[in-house]
């Protein structure tokens, strides 16, 4: 029994250093795709004028590629959806008719200029697909649209209830307008974590307006107070 | 069979003990071993703009150095790229131009011929004439004016912001100057209170350059400022001004910048209670405790994200002594400081509290966050509460206590000091700084036995103010002794800081 023991561990030690080789690398050799690289679920973007700071402003949709990076300059194709109700040199302005990738670079970014002007209390869409081209194939399916929203109204922060609840309570219209009142400036269309201390600080600043005074909300025709523990 | 598994089992591993590859030098050089001898581990005190110099000596297998290159470098836990270059000879006298704080030096010794090398490595603490010493924040002229005293030399050097800042002024109305030392010193900064329109200024640390302005602690106008006092503990700074409390994070590296809006109260309106101090400027508390001399009330900041201050009852922390409510002490409080200090992170602070019938009472009070105890190690208990028989406590001014005179009070009237001891409920005078003077503001010194005094001569027809040092001492009784003294410089002296 010992014997066999140990003739099969001699054997089994034999077979082992056998199977140690190298591996082979293994690297992405298809063609290289490409497709929206949003942090807002659903691949789409609002933009709002409704504070007022500006007329204009420049939106710039990001944009990653699956495969390596090159050396050189390449060219991302795309298609604007006849659906879109945002016009060119109405709702937006300067949309190149490639987006650009930069040597050594995954990433891209497709710049549109959104213009304040006529949109009436209204909120129109550019929705934009992108396309497979000499350089690239379409990437992930559920990623290769995007929809830009366009509008003078309040938008709802997509990241209000993470994590801006915790800083100024439940979201109204009323309260965003406020909030935009003692800030000086509405809130980015996408999370800016460098700004988490200073939301926790106006959130307070609210907190305390509202504690001072409530505010009437015509839409809900409620009171909004101080109800919440801002951090 | 047992006998061919034997030889099977041994013949393998001959086998893998065959497949090594014999690397082994045959030829060998003996090495010209650089021995260095003549650097200290630690230079002290090694001031800016001024030359640091040493001379190593070394030692060689061959008593030959013609092949060899050196190199002295510094750098310091900011370094990430490089190190700061000294010399490339073999003696170092440089003339430092590193920052103030702790560097690490290297000398390098480089054999040309075999490309080893050999090295030293040092500690260098650089120093300029600001690192440590006294702040002290007096009003001249009408003016607030920051002068700053240089131990060891006992040097005065009078309107040091004037100075360095083109002769620019702080303000006026001085109120309080603090040294907020943070993990480096590039963060570290002077803070200078004035009650004026501006509020006073933030000086750099290293430099005593104008930094920023009070303002720009806010992140929104607040209106009218009246800068009063600033608390600290290691995870959140308190600043008082008109009454409310702005907390500020100093728990990351850099701390913010920016104080949050004013914590609200359960209470309503409040007013923090300026001279209450409830830290420990020498082992950093964990959690801060404030007074509310409207509602006359303590509060204990035990959750540091919270935007309300929380009473020490509903904080769940109270435990009553039976001496007093703190919900509901009835009185102000004109000063509280910290009394004694243990190494399980308990502490003892004694109050001196005023009625609205102008009685002053000595409240004591022992507060601990999360101490190395049993439980329950966060707590704060009243511990006593006398109404102070003491000559000349009513006209005290000025209050000052310390861990390291467990047990008794300093207070000082008129051109007198006194000591009052806690538990015997016994005072006396103990110290007369000179007839005609009056005596404004005392303070002991940060882990120290001094106590700072500042006073005025009325007799003095310009620049009246003036300060003294007095050792405490406490062996045959305690009584002071003086032994620094600076005289006629300013028209007001209103705070001391120690700089660090």
């Amino acid at each position: 029994m010992k014997t066999s023991i140990l003739l099969i561990s001699g054997l089994l030690t034999l077979i082992g250093l056998a199977g140690c080789q190298e591996n082979e690398r293994m690297l992405y050799e298809a063609k290289s795709a490409v497709y929206f690289n949003s942090p807002v679920e659903g691949d789409s973007l609002s933009y709002s004028f409704a504070s007022g700071e500006k007329t204009e402003d420049v939106v710039n949709i990001p944009i990653r590629i699956i495969g390596a990076s090159s050396k050189g300059t390449r060219s991302i194709a795309f298609d604007i959806d006849p659906a879109s109700t945002a016009q060119a040199g109405v709702h937006y302005r300067d949309l190149p008719e490639v987006i650009t990738l930069q040597p050594d670079s995954v990433n891209a970014y497709l710049p549109v200029t959104v213009l304040a002007e006529h949109l009436d209390n209204n909120q129109v869409s550019l929705i934009l697909h992108l396309r497979g081209n000499e350089n690239f194939d379409p990437g992930f399916p559920e990623h290769l649209s995007f929809k830009l929203n366009i509008t003078d109204q309040l938008v709802k922060p997509t990241y209000w209830d993470i994590p801006l609840s915790l800083y100024y309570g439940s979201y109204s219209k009323a309260k965003h307008q406020l909030c935009i009142q003692i800030q000086g400036f509405d809130f980015p269309a996408e999370m800016d974590m460098n700004l988490i201390n200073d939301f926790m600080s106006y959130g307070r600043l609210v907190y305390q307006a509202l504690l001072k005074e409530p505010l009437w909300d015509e839409e809900t025709q409620q009171w909004i107070t101080a109800d919440w523990s801002p951090l | 069979m047992k006998k061919i598994t034997y030889i099977l089992l041994s013949g393998i591993i001959y086998l893998f003990a065959s497949c090594v590859e014999d690397n082994t030098q045959t030829v060998f050089k003996e090495l010209n071993e650089v021995t260095i001898e003549g650097i200290e581990d630690e230079y002290e005190n090694v001031y800016i703009n001024r030359t640091l110099s040493i001379h190593p000596t070394l030692t060689t297998t061959f008593n030959d150095e013609s092949q060899l290159d050196y190199l002295w470098i510094a750098y310091d836990r900011n370094s990430r790229l490089g190190a700061d270059t000294l010399a490339r000879t073999k003696d170092l006298d440089a003339i430092i131009g590193l920052t103030p704080g702790e560097h690490t030096g290297k000398f390098k010794v480089f054999d040309r011929t075999t490309g080893i090398y050999y090295e030293k490595e040092f500690i260098i603490n650089v120093v300029n004439d600001f690192t440590q010493g006294l702040l002290i924040l007096a009003e001249n002229n009408g003016q607030a004016e920051l002068n700053f005293w240089v131990p060891g030399r006992d040097e005065l050097i009078t309107d040091v912001f004037g100075l360095l800042n083109d002769g620019k002024s702080l303000g006026t109305n001085p109120h309080r100057v603090y040294f907020n030392k943070y993990t480096t010193d590039a963060s570290s900064e002077v803070l200078v209170l004035c009650q004026d329109e501006e509020g006073g200024k933030i000086l750099d640390n290293i430099t005593m350059l104008e930094s920023r302005e009070y303002k720009s602690l806010f992140i929104n106008d607040i209106g009218d400022v009246k800068p009063q006092a600033y608390f600290k503990n290691y995870m959140r700074e308190y600043l008082i001004d008109n009454g409310l409390v702005y907390d500020r994070a100093v728990n990351t590296n850099p701390p913010s910048t920016t104080v949050k809006p004013y914590l609200s109260s359960p209470r309503g309106d409040y007013e923090i209670a300026e001279n209450a101090d409830f830290g420990d400027d020498e082992s950093s508390v964990s959690r801060t405790v404030l007074y509310d001399n409207l509602n006359h009330c303590f509060y204990a900041q035990l959750s540091i994200t919270s935007s309300s201050l929380t009473t020490v009852s509903s904080s769940g922390m109270a435990i009553s002594g039976g001496f007093f409510d703190p919900d509901n002490v009835g009185m102000d409080c004109l000063y509280a400081g910290l009394s004694s200090r243990s190494a399980d992170e308990t502490r003892e602070y004694i109050g001196v509290f005023e009625t609205e019938g102008g009685e002053r009472h000595l409240l004591r009070m022992g507060i601990a966050f999360y101490a190395n105890i049993d439980e329950p190690s966060t707590y704060f208990k009243d511990l006593g509460n006398d109404v102070i028989q003491s000559p000349a406590i009513n006209e005290a001014v000025s209050f000052s206590c310390s861990a390291n005179f467990s047990g008794y009070l300093f207070y000082a009237a008129g051109n007198q000091i006194y000591v009052y001891n806690v538990l015997s409920r016994t005072g006396q005078a103990l110290y007369d700084i000179g007839s005609g003077c009056t005596i404004d503001h005392i303070e002991i010194e940060r882990a120290g036995n001094r106590l700072w005094v500042a006073f005025r001569d009325t007799q003095a027809t310009s620049q009246p103010a003036g300060f003294v040092g007095l050792t405490i001492q406490t062996d045959g009784g305690l009584r002071l002794e003086e032994s620094i003294r600076h005289e006629h410089f300013a028209d007001r002296i209103v705070d001391f800081e120690s700089k660090y």
